[in-house]
């Protein structure tokens, strides 16, 4: 594993690792300066060092392992990855980094973070005491008592909406919603308090908002049905339905689970600010099985998401997925080896396939809401937008992503990849994959 | 089988369970096993509206779509890499701390180096450059010259906005002088004027007693190009009428028209004003009034404040008189300068000279600009020092400047302006001086960095950076725009190479 990785990430890749916008303008700028000495790039695993000098007057020294990647810098920033690590990549990107045998401190911090990873891997594996083990299960039993509880109101605010009917809803504003998803988050069902939440818009979503409300509070009423009856579900199911209304499964439980080894391709990042969680989704398509992924991470306001994954590359790794009847969300258990560029992902699905795996994805669990997919296809503009595929099938585009043209500028009428999300009012574009190029949507 | 049902559900659930309750007929197919039948209560018709809506989503069709109409092949080369990377963070105002302003300066530039190397810019980012040029039409060629074949494609397939990006800078269209837009209707009759003066001038004359004043003035204007004695006597006629637009605009062209009655009639006005009745002295008679023949001849009655109003009409009719009118007075404009020079009372050697100015600039006589600049009473009239100095011939223009601010540093930076980009190196050698010269910094810097970012050729951006460098950090912050500016531009220019 000393090879250089080559070729370097694309300045847009490095974009996306920088926890925020003024960091990145930083970078840019410090990334064309003068002050860099001793930088280079090799080592096991894989790692990119350099000096840079700042204002002080001993150079920063900045390290990154190019596997994960993981960042250290010797700078006082609290911004993570700092604007030197993030220049040292752009000086990469631009080929201004040579291959080297790694210093001294470089080869320091690599060994401690390998030592630091077997400790927390050993902590993880340890077995739960008697006391332990007898606290969880009454902390489990008190919550599920709770749970029930927010259920039996959710279900007859439900069923009150239908009983006077929604036609005032529009009027209404968001405060009806609130108020249950409040009284949810109090009885511990986050899940169900986020689904009431994603109700509140839609009366002012425009013509048509009745139907959409109507069909979301059916499947609100479906899943409220099944979480209060969660234990005569079938096993997989119940898990679905109790993630679905809010009770997580632990990260150590995930990767206790099966692996599946695959090269997984990202195929789309997005962010997501909120007041005070920033989340990050990153989903992979498994080069060999074609499986869908998702990874999911938070980071609470003002801290920067990890940023291990990377649009444009691949990666061959073991994930765990969640569990349910329709697994998706993953976490990676272990890494093989340093993410190479993969600028045409794999394989890609004709729209008729795409709809298969919907469809069997949906009769598993009725409440998903959006499905990622990786089609091919030639953007049709219109109302709505179409992709269209060599037999002439079509998915819309959903209205609310506006018109597409930069994307549609780069596909040029050909047919292209596209990593997209599909959901009930249309496909939402991820990543366009043309010519070599990727393209953020 | 899906629609009916629905319908019956949403109609109750509108208005309420409790006033219209909704009634499901037994279904066959699929869903029977799954939805309820007879009178809905609201847990029931919830549950028969997760039904349907899962149905309907799993049960979702291809659409059949036809397929887009593809771009045609591309025929110029992609820009390198780097170039498209950059141009990326100039329009998204990624690079460096720019203004907005600033940054789309630096994409016209990139934009120039890409369409002298028959270059194009990456289809990612012609959507951006698209809309750059509805609102920057001054970038709109650079952008149709950059934008490949993808770029027509985009227009005529994408929104009415970038329609102006199809425009070809071929004919005009005949029909946009019925129908355009007065700005249309020009480009139109220009061209035309270009191949066939004597048709444009019919097509005008033929509109001319329904068209707005307003319209007529730039109409008039646009019949510069194709000038010629034919169309003194319809501009003579314009004078007659009663707008003060369309009077100014017909006498811009008569001014450029050799040997017009117009310009005759100013020399006369000129000489009448000045006169030598002995040897070595020249005398200003002012107009005692304003006359309508000055007023038919685009002279402005009112003046500013400070200016007397007589002097200002003198002035205005030796700005619009031949030059060579003066050479009774004197061998050369040398001579008549000094001539005027030695009359003891001075008063009236503003106006004369201000006008002469305005001729030379007007008249581009090199002669008469340089003897103006050598003489050196204009010279802290910077706006019309730096438009006579341009007429001047560029070593001498490049000499003069360069000496200018290199005695006074950024006092003379008005005349940055009158040099063509990039400056030549002495030039740029003399503001580096200027400004590395600790003694007399400050004054006019601002002035020197603003020009020199556009300026300065990129090649300089090592030397700045060095000067830079050297000065003390409360300098260092005055130039750090500057250098960064001016690395930039190397950036961009060393990325196409």
């Amino acid at each position: 594993m000393s090879e250089p990785i080559e070729p370097p990430w694309s300045a847009e890749q490095i974009q996306a690792l920088a926890p925020d916008a003024s960091s990145l303008k930083s970078a840019v700028k410090l990334a064309g300066a003068s002050g860099w000495s001793s930088t280079g790039t090799g080592g096991t695993p894989t790692g990119l060092w350099g000096l840079c000098q700042g204002s002080g007057s001993t150079p920063y020294q900045i390290c990154v392992d190019l596997t994960e990647p993981a960042y250290k810098c010797s700078c006082p920033s609290r911004k993570f990855p700092c604007k030197h690590a993030l220049a040292l990549l752009l000086r990469w990107s631009a080929g201004k980094v040579d291959a080297a045998a790694p210093p001294q401190w470089m080869t320091e911090w690599t060994t401690s973070r390998g030592a630091r990873a077997q400790k927390k891997a050993e902590a993880a594996t340890a077995p739960r005491t008697e006391a332990q083990e007898k606290a969880a299960a009454k902390r489990a039993a008190k919550r599920a008592e709770s749970v029930a509880g927010g259920v039996a109101e959710l279900r007859v605010w439900l069923s009150d909406q239908v009983r006077h009917g929604i036609a005032g809803l529009d009027q209404a504003g968001y405060r009806p919603f609130e108020q249950v998803a409040a009284r949810l988050v109090d009885a511990q069902a986050p899940g169900l308090a986020a689904a009431v939440r994603r109700l509140a818009p839609l009366p002012s979503s425009g013509s048509g908002w009745e139907q959409r409300l109507l069909a979301e509070l059916g499947l609100l009423h479906l899943l409220a049905g099944a979480a209060a009856d969660a234990d005569a579900l079938p096993e997989d199911l119940a898990v679905t339905v109790r993630s679905r209304a809010g009770q997580q499964v632990s990260a150590d439980q995930v990767l206790a689970g099966p692996r599946v080894r695959d090269r997984w391709q990202v195929v789309g990042t997005r962010d997501e600010l909120d007041d005070k969680l920033n989340s990050r989704r990153v989903w992979l398509r498994g080069r060999d099985t074609g499986r869908a992924a998702l990874v999911l991470s938070f980071a609470a306001q003002g801290q920067a998401l990890p940023v291990d994954l990377v649009l444009g590359t691949e990666l061959d790794a073991e994930l765990t997925f969640y569990p349910g009847v329709a697994p998706l969300r993953a976490l990676i258990a272990e890494r093989h080896g340093a993410p190479s560029t993969c600028p045409a992902p794999g394989p890609a699905q004709t729209v008729a396939q795409a709809l298969d795996e919907i469809c069997t994805a949906l009769a598993a669990d009725p409440w998903l809401f959006s499905w990622p997919l990786l089609l091919t296809g030639a953007f049709a503009p219109g109302q709505p937008w179409h992709l269209v595929d060599a037999d002439g099938d079509a998915l819309p585009l959903d209205p609310s992503f506006g018109e597409p043209w930069r994307l549609a500028a780069v596909a040029g009428g050909e047919p292209i990849t596209l990593a997209a999300e599909w959901g009930p009012s249309g496909l939402r574009p991820l990543t366009v994959y043309a010519a070599g190029e990727v393209v953020r949507a | 089988m899906t629609g009916e049902v629905w319908n019956d559900l949403l109609s109750s659930a509108l208005v309420g369970t409790d006033r219209r309750k909704a009634v499901l007929p037994a279904v066959d197919g699929a869903l029977k096993a799954v939805l309820p039948v007879g009178e809905l209560d609201p847990e029931s018709l919830l549950a028969a509206a997760a039904v349907v809506t899962v149905a309907r989503r799993a049960g979702q069709q291809a659409a059949r779509v036809a397929a887009p109409v593809p771009a045609p092949a591309e025929t110029m080369p992609l820009a390198p890499a780097g170039a498209q990377d950059r141009l990326g963070r100039l329009l998204s105002g990624l690079d460096g701390d720019l203004d907005r302003a600033t940054s789309r300066e630096l994409a016209g530039e990139w934009l120039r180096l890409a369409a002298d190397r028959g270059l194009r810019a990456a289809p990612q980012l012609l959507v951006t450059l698209l809309e750059l040029g509805c609102a920057e039409s001054s970038l709109r060629p650079l952008i149709r010259a950059a934008g490949g074949e993808r770029l027509t494609w985009l227009c005529v397939e994408g929104p009415g906005r970038w329609a102006w990006a199809a425009e070809s800078d071929a004919d005009p269209d005949p029909a946009d002088w019925d129908t355009g837009r007065v700005a249309e209707r020009a480009a139109y009759l220009a061209h035309l004027r270009e191949r066939d003066p004597a048709a444009g001038r019919e097509l005008l004359l033929a509109t001319w007693p329904q068209e707005k004043a307003a319209d007529l003035a730039v109409l008039v204007d646009a019949c510069e190009a194709g000038l010629g004695p034919e169309d003194e006597a319809w501009l003579e006629k314009a004078l007659d009428g009663r707008s003060g637009q369309v009077r100014e605009a017909a006498v811009r062209l008569l001014a450029a028209l050799p040997g017009s009655a117009y310009r005759q009639r100013m020399k006369e006005r000129a000489l009448a004003g000045v006169t030598a009745p002995a040897r070595g002295r020249l005398e200003v008679h002012l107009p005692t009034a304003f006359d309508a023949g000055m007023r038919r001849d685009g002279v402005v009655e009112k003046t500013l404040a400070g200016v007397g109003e007589r002097s200002h009409w003198l002035r205005q009719c030796i700005a619009a008189a031949p030059l060579d009118c003066w050479s009774a007075y004197g061998d050369s404009p040398e001579a008549f300068l000094t001539r005027q020079a030695r009359q003891a009372d001075d008063d009236w050697g503003n106006p004369l000279r201000h006008g002469l100015a305005r001729a030379a600039i007007e008249q581009r006589d090199v002669r008469w600009a340089r003897a103006l600049i050598r003489d050196g009473f204009l010279a802290d009239s910077s706006d019309m020092y730096a438009d006579m100095a341009a007429v001047l011939p560029a070593d001498e223009l490049t000499e003069l400047v360069a000496g200018r601010i290199a005695r006074e540093g950024g006092a003379s930076a008005r005349l940055l302006e009158a040099l063509p980009q990039p400056w030549p190196a002495p030039v740029c050698e003399a503001v580096l001086g200027a400004l590395g010269n600790q003694e007399r910094r400050r004054s006019g810097w601002w002035q020197l960095l603003r020009q020199g970012e556009s300026g300065f050729g990129p090649q300089y951006a090592p030397r700045v950076r060095a000067l830079h460098d050297a000065l003390p950090p409360t300098d260092q912050q005055m130039l750090s725009r500057f250098m960064i500016i001016l690395q930039i531009r190397h950036d961009i220019h060393r990325e196409f190479a």
